[in-house]
């Protein structure tokens, strides 16, 4: 896959920089720092359903996972869990 | 007779983008949607099965008591209609208007429950039309950016809670 990607002034300065002490080039740079932001949202989305799965079985408690996961996610997991749960319900008077 | 179902833009074009509307006529269920929603849907294709319905009197006074609250309107008008049709559920996998009525504490609000694209991959795989649910659940999760999400969340319970 081949990407065009446009630095500002300060994310050039810093690559320069960065350039100077590593040895290497703006590419491998480039290309480490999307493998890494790759790797951590793989991460956290396997984290995300680790977190879902142990909600849903009332394994870990609402402050629990505000405390394990950042903001957004947790109410992700919270607001979701509920409206799946009553999702459920509905389907299930209406017959599966 | 076939049952109805009050459906949000937000749901249909998910289906749409994952090539799953084309199933919604293969199913008991009609799919009605109001006036707002067909607005927001551009193909035509997808506007093959549902049926448009028009709100009036009560219904419309409804859905703009709930436009007062900030809920977008294509979202009002399916709760009115859903109302109207004496469901107690809309379909919709709009992140905005599932984190307002968790939120909100209207009555009008509450009492309505919410049901996502994975009710359509439970009736599709009950009348054999799929055979992969989780397939084509990572494909509308991934084709609508909802990694991580409510959305992503409340399908997911949902077809855990029913077996899948």
């Amino acid at each position: 896959m081949k990407a065009t990607i446009l630095l500002d002034k300060k994310a050039e300065n810093e690559l320069k920089e960065l350039k100077k002490i590593e040895k290497t080039s703006k590419s491998e740079l480039i290309r480490d720092a999307i493998n890494q932001l790759y790797l951590k949202e793989k991460r956290a989305r396997e984290n995300l359903l680790f977190f879902v799965n142990l909600y849903n079985d009332g394994v870990i408690t609402k402050d629990l996972l505000f405390l394990l996961l950042p903001r957004k996610d947790a109410e992700a997991v919270v607001i979701g869990s509920k409206t799946g749960k009553e999702a459920v319900e509905i389907v299930k008077k209406l017959g599966g | 007779m076939s049952k109805s179902l009050a459906v949000d833009s937000s749901t249909l074009i998910a289906l749409e983008r994952a090539g799953l509307a084309k199933f919604l006529n293969k199913i008991n269920y009609s799919i009605i949607i109001p006036e707002s929603v067909k607005e927001e849907i551009k193909s035509r294709y997808t506007l093959k099965f549902v049926k448009v319905q028009e709100l009036k009197g009560r219904t419309l006074k409804n859905s703009k008591s709930l436009e007062r609250l900030n809920i977008g309107k294509g979202e009002a008008q399916c709760c009115a209609l859903a109302n109207r049709l004496k469901l107690k559920f809309i379909i919709c996998d709009d992140r905005k208007f599932i984190r307002q009525r968790f939120f909100s504490d209207n009555k009008k609000l509450q009492n309505i429950r919410v049901l996502g694209f994975s009710f359509f991959l439970h009736i599709f795989y009950k009348k054999r039309i799929i055979n992969n649910v989780w397939e084509n659940f990572d494909k509308i999760i991934k084709l609508n950016n909802w990694e991580r999400s409510e959305i992503f969340v409340a399908n997911y319970t949902f077809l855990k809670e029913l077996g899948y």
